[in-house]
């Protein structure tokens, strides 16, 4: 038990290293502004983390970035890397307005599972098509996900300036989806709802998933070992396909609670990058479904206690735009140490056999 | 010029307890082509990469052109006229041949390179060494025999006196060896001294005028190429080995459980990886495969486990056609697998003990239910493979890198003889372990045997070939040259055989 306690907190120790490194530059920004940086930092942190409103809010902005998180450790457990959470969240998004517009009769009951599903369906298939260029041309799926990102939003960017466009909105926006579709606010007036609450249960299913199921051990061990998964008999292509099946899925489950829960409508370009900042979650939470709950919940607080900051301590909220990119150099840094170690030796023999 | 261009005298190199190199000695005359023969494992190439500079020797003297020298890197190498061109070579694929071959010479014109002036230089180096090359093709273009004569191009064009070849040969087709071998012969009368590493008895015939023999990390004897024969060599390089005995349970009934026919696997080069391959094993009957490493051995046992698809040819099991079953499917009907790399394909090396020993059976019901992995039954059925297997770990939940290589082999050996069973793939299962792992893990496979089970062992070793097999297959460059019984041959046979040098 000790060793393990060991174990965990040294694995921690980039996360929370990462995390200082990232606030203690923010600190030289707002001293380079000639701002006091202790009114801008405790202004930051009472707005995403104290008083019932404010952390109603961290979590409501926190939802998309669990899921966005998840969906990003379940392929890259399986050795998969889904960049596209972007774009599958925008696809998921509008496919569940869609579904829930053109079902209005149904019972809330019955269609908000229905939209839910559809989107996580949607968000699959858009994340499957990558996976299935990588296997059989061998396409890189980083940059396929990426790029089929702008794919999915200017597509239904179209669709919402157009075809689907409300007949009396001033802005690129869908129809007002029927009430009984809407999820439960849990905390108004702060627009936290029951999606919180399904993104949690998605953290419990997708760790039992991950560390107690056959399933999970085929996941891991491709993404550890491929040697060792095809020797043992494990499909590579199918634990590959089903892992970014799953977490486009999710994707499209963010994408899918952000129209039912908060906005009620398909807005063109409602998320500010829910699925890029999901990487950053799970390089947060170590790809582990429970810290990607934790990571998302710190984002969350952070981009909520920016908009207080900004009211409070007048320094502008890109600051917290800052604070993340510097945590994802960092953590990237850290996950790719070791590659770059061996890049760097392999290099030097090279050269030096030239 | 001096009369010695290499003189290692007295050369050791230990990892740990294992001697690679144990005084060992070498000396090469300029103008010459010397060959170093030996097994797999008898230490050539870490002489070659001490004299190369990619390793550090901890004893011994290196004189080069009768001058002490210090080889601390590749540069310092270059830096005494000595080449390299390993078995892989290191050439930019994307580059021109010519550009591969001024890589990292500073010859420029102002910042830029002076391709004009240089490219004359290089293409009288071609003409004087008859290397047909054309300089403005991109390198990984041209075939592989090409590339390597871009390989020998780069070592003269930096003014190579000393030339080291490891195993240049293994890539090529006849046509492009015999090529390579006109080459060496004009660089030889030049005045380059050429170090050639081979196991192929016939082109050590072919080319050298003087042979090195090494041996488990000691030189044998250096010999002049004209004074002796091949038995001659064969017998240096296998020298006598400790035999095990066993007892053999004979069986009456001789019932085949595989039956290979015509197995072939095309590559994407000339050469097929395997050609016609057929073979029968029985029941209670170990097969031996012999040969070298890199004859199709590896890829053998991939197309009978699964991993690889033939590109024609059946695999017949009990009397089925299995030819296109996957992987888990054969393991299900009883094929196991201890497989040649121990830490990349027989593990999961970052996971735990137990986790790797659930590795063929936790979607079974004896491990989990409803598709949840039971940690209970999983930690009994790993203490019970430790147990019965003798493997010694702290806790069925440690990291397996933390167990010795020994336990590791034989944690791997349990879990796959753990399985209902007909067929056992033993590739290398000794390889890099202690002797009492040794011992055990020959016990268990010859218990098995008696048992009834039918064992193909692929081994590098051939006194474990000889100890363990009933029948033995020779292989060489992807085709089985002879099959014999164990008792009827020896290791001076099989030496022949696996060299290419006679066939039967």
């Amino acid at each position: 038990m000790n060793n393990g306690l060991r174990l965990l907190i040294s694995s921690l120790i980039p996360s929370v290293m990462a995390a200082a490194g990232a606030f203690l530059i923010a600190l030289l920004f707002v001293v380079f502004v000639r701002q006091d940086p202790s009114v801008a930092f405790t202004a930051l942190l009472n707005g995403g983390f104290v008083g019932t409103q404010n952390i109603a809010n961290t979590l409501m902005k926190a939802t998309p970035l669990i899921l966005t998180g998840l969906a990003f450790t379940i392929a890259s457990r399986a050795g998969v890397f889904n960049v596209g959470a972007e774009g599958q969240l925008y696809l998921g998004a509008f496919f569940s307005t869609i579904t829930a517009l053109s079902f209005s009769e149904l019972p809330g009951l019955a269609l908000i599972p229905i939209s839910i599903l559809v989107g996580a369906f949607v968000g699959a298939i858009w994340a499957v098509f990558p996976t299935y260029l990588k296997l059989r041309f061998n396409v890189n799926e980083i940059i396929s996900t990426i790029m089929l990102n702008y794919v999915a939003i200017l597509f239904t960017s179209y669709l919402v300036n157009h075809p689907f466009k409300a007949k009396d909105a001033q802005f690129p926006a869908t129809e007002m989806i029927p009430d009984q579709a809407f999820l439960l606010r849990l905390l108004p007036p702060s627009r936290l709802n029951m999606g919180f609450l399904i993104a949690i249960a998605l953290v419990i299913l997708l760790w039992l998933l991950l560390f107690k199921t056959i399933w999970g051990y085929d996941f891991r061990h491709v993404g550890q070992a491929p040697y060792f998964s095809s020797y043992i008999g494990i499909s590579l292509p199918k634990t590959m396909l089903s892992a970014m099946a799953l977490s486009g899925a999710i994707a499209g489950i963010a994408g899918a609670i952000e129209v039912l829960g908060v906005h009620h409508r398909f807005l063109d370009n409602f998320s500010p990058g829910f699925g890029f900042t999901g990487i950053i979650v799970s390089l947060l939470g170590k790809a582990n479904p429970i810290g990607d709950l934790v990571g998302g919940i710190f984002l969350g607080g952070l981009t909520q206690g920016a908009l207080m900051m900004e009211l409070n301590a007048s320094i502008g909220r890109e600051l917290v735009d800052v604070i993340k990119a510097v945590l994802f150099i960092s953590l990237a840094a850290v996950e790719a140490y070791k590659p770059i170690i061996h890049l760097f030796s392999d290099r030097k023999v090279k050269a030096q056999d030239a | 010029m001096h009369n010695l261009a290499v003189s290692m005298t007295d050369i050791c190199k230990s990892y740990g307890k294992f001697k690679a190199n144990d005084h060992v000695s070498l000396h090469v005359r300029p103008g010459t082509i010397h060959c170093l023969v030996g097994e797999n494992g008898a230490g050539k190439t870490t002489l070659m990469n001490i004299l190369y500079g990619l390793i550090q020797k901890d004893y011994g003297e290196i004189k080069i052109f009768g001058q002490p020298a210090n080889v601390k890197n590749p540069i310092d190498a270059n830096g005494y006229g000595i080449s390299m061109v390993h078995q892989h070579f290191k050439l930019v694929p994307s580059f021109t041949v010519l550009e591969n071959v001024i890589l990292g010479t500073s010859k420029t014109r102002g910042p830029l390179l002076d391709k004009q002036t240089l490219e004359p230089e290089i293409l009288q180096l071609c003409n004087q060494f008859g290397l047909e090359i054309d300089l403005q093709k991109v390198t990984e273009d041209i075939p592989v025999g090409s590339q390597q004569r871009v390989e020998i191009l780069k070592a003269l064009y930096r003014g190579t006196e000393i030339l080291i070849l490891d195993e240049p040969t293994a890539v090529l087709t006849p046509q492009e060896s015999e090529q390579l071998f006109i080459t060496l012969e004009a660089l030889a009368q030049s005045g380059t001294a050429i170090i050639f590493i081979t196991h192929k008895l016939r082109e050590v015939f072919r080319i050298s005028s003087e042979i090195t023999v090494m041996r488990g990390g000691r030189t044998v004897g250096t010999v002049f190429t004209k004074d002796v024969t091949d038995n001659h060599i064969v017998r240096m390089m296998i020298g006598k080995s400790i035999s095990l005995s066993f007892d053999k349970k004979g069986f009456t009934e001789r019932k085949v459980v595989l039956s290979l026919q015509k197995i072939n696997l095309a590559s994407s080069r000339s050469k097929p990886i395997l050609e016609n391959v057929s073979f029968e094993i029985a029941e209670g009957e170990i097969l031996g495969i012999a040969g070298i490493e890199g004859n199709g051995q590896s890829e053998l046992v991939e197309v009978i486990s699964g991993a690889q698809k033939a590109t024609s040819g059946k695999t017949i099991l009990d009397g089925d056609d299995v030819s296109h079953f996957n992987v888990r499917e054969r393991r299900n009907i009883g094929v196991v697998h201890i497989p040649e790399d121990r830490n990349k394909t027989g593990v999961n090396i970052s996971a735990s003990l137990l986790e790797n020993m659930i590795a063929n059976n936790y979607f079974m019901p004896d491990i989990s239910s409803y598709g949840f992995i039971s940690e209970s039954k999983a930690s009994s059925y790993t203490v019970q493979i430790c147990n019965t297997y003798n493997v010694k770990s702290a806790s069925v939940l440690a990291p397996i890198s933390s167990l010795s290589g020994g336990n590791i082999q034989k944690a791997i050996v349990g879990r796959e003889l753990s399985m209902p069973r007909r067929l056992l793939l033993a590739s290398q299962p000794t390889r890099g372990v202690d002797i009492g792992s040794i011992e055990y893990i020959y016990s268990k496979l010859i218990e098995y045997r008696n048992n009834g089970l039918a064992t193909l062992l692929v081994s590098s070793d051939l006194a474990e070939i000889l100890t363990m097999s009933d029948r033995i297959a020779v292989i060489y460059e992807g085709k089985i040259v002879s099959i014999l019984n164990a008792h009827e041959t020896n290791e001076i046979e099989l030496g022949f055989l696996m060299t290419g040098s006679k066939e039967n």
